[in-house]
């Protein structure tokens, strides 16, 4: 055991000292490799914080505006950007600054189930595609076979597709704010027409000519007192004979 | 200016420490030690002690050139000597205790050490401690 050390500046009493302070600088050293070790992945207020942190080669996080950002020990760009990410009781949502970015159940509003860029936080659960060409839509299917699409652009399209026969469908068309409401069979067969039906039994249509068939036939009274007393309700479509009838009364 | 530096020792256990000197290399040098009652005593000396290799009862020395001790909170690094002196517990027990036996008895030495020219590398007092445990 080193008792003593004598320097040019005189005798150090150092016993047990010296041994302690090996012992102290090797458990620091040790120590510090730990910390270095563990610096790796945590999450730091500031690049700055992160950087000093950890060594060369080193991942770590940064914390900034709800959002998390993965640096890299020595650049001062993020390697990657990502949204806020909430998880609570099992509902998984994730929001960006300026807005929800996407919300899968949120137990704080009954309005959102699935929801994609909702602007404000009274938004209805919708799913909305962000898109800046009227070329793309948002489609909807099952069993691998598209059977609705929203269409992108200024008007509001929503088309009913029969993956079967590509000649049967529908769309609906909004145009503007304040458009008409327009519905539409998309065909390209002359042999289409427009078909209303129950229980899959066709009520009503409307040929490619523009006619209208009721399909079922009309109904044949004198007169409204006898349609009335025959069924049929206030404001609807009778014959008298040829002679379309509309009761009144 | 030669270092002072007591060493104490207890009578019923070997002694064996190191001093370490910085800046020298004495691992070539011829040692030698007397520990006596008093300063300036010429007879025949307590305790006798020549170069000798460890475990041996003697003094040696070993060169590090990489030294490293604690000073003011930092590590320093510098070529140092280790200077080990061992005496061995018979040499210790051999020593009469003295008035009271309670009290440490106060012997001093000095140790020289031969290079180029011979020097006294550090002195001080020789406190034999009685101890406890036999």
């Amino acid at each position: 055991m080193t008792i003593a050390i004598i320097t040019e500046s005189g005798v150090r009493k150092v016993a047990p000292m010296v041994l302690l302070a090996q012992q102290a600088a090797a458990a620091a050293q040790i120590a510090a490799q730990a910390a270095a070790a563990a610096a790796e992945g945590r999450i730091y207020a500031s690049y700055a914080a992160g950087n000093a942190a950890t060594t060369a080669g080193q991942y770590f996080f940064v914390a900034s505006g709800g959002a998390y950002d993965l640096y890299v020990n020595g650049t001062a760009t993020p390697v990657v950007k990502l949204p806020t990410l909430n998880v609570s009781t099992g509902i998984l949502e994730i929001t960006k600054a300026a807005g929800d970015f996407a919300v899968f159940g949120n137990s704080a509003d009954a309005n959102r189930g699935f929801a994609v860029n909702i602007s404000g936080a009274a938004g209805v659960g919708l799913v909305l595609l962000d898109t800046t060409s009227a070329g793309y839509a948002l489609g909807f299917g099952t069993d691998g076979d598209e059977k609705m699409r929203l269409l992108g652009g200024s008007d509001i399209t929503l088309q009913f597709r029969n993956p079967t026969d590509v000649n049967r469908g529908g769309e609906i068309t909004v145009t503007g704010s304040a458009g008409t409401g327009t519905f539409a069979i998309n065909t390209t067969s002359s042999g289409y027409g427009l078909s209303f039906q129950i229980d899959d039994a066709e009520k009503l249509a409307i040929d490619t000519a523009g006619r209208i068939v009721v399909t079922a036939g009309l109904a044949n009274y004198a007169n409204d007192a006898a349609a009335a007393a025959g069924g049929i309700p206030l404001k609807a479509l009778y014959r008298n004979g040829s002679v379309v009838m509309y009761r009144v009364a | 200016m030669t270092a002072r530096i007591d060493i104490p020792a207890f009578k019923r256990v070997p002694f064996d420490d190191d001093v370490a000197i910085i800046g020298e290399n004495l691992s070539a040098a011829t040692f030698l030690m007397h520990v006596r009652a008093n300063r300036g005593d010429t007879g025949t000396p307590l305790i006798t002690l020549g170069n000798a290799s460890p475990p041996s009862q003697g003094v040696s020395a070993t060169y590090n050139p990489a030294y490293q001790w604690q000073e003011d909170g930092e590590i320093l690094t510098a070529p140092a000597s280790l200077v080990r002196i061992i005496i061995a517990e018979a040499t210790l027990e051999a020593l009469s205790l003295g008035t009271p036996y309670t009290e440490p008895v106060e012997l001093f030495y000095d140790l020289h050490a031969t290079t180029d020219t011979k020097r006294v590398q550090f002195e001080g007092k020789f406190p034999l401690k009685p101890g406890v445990t036999i």
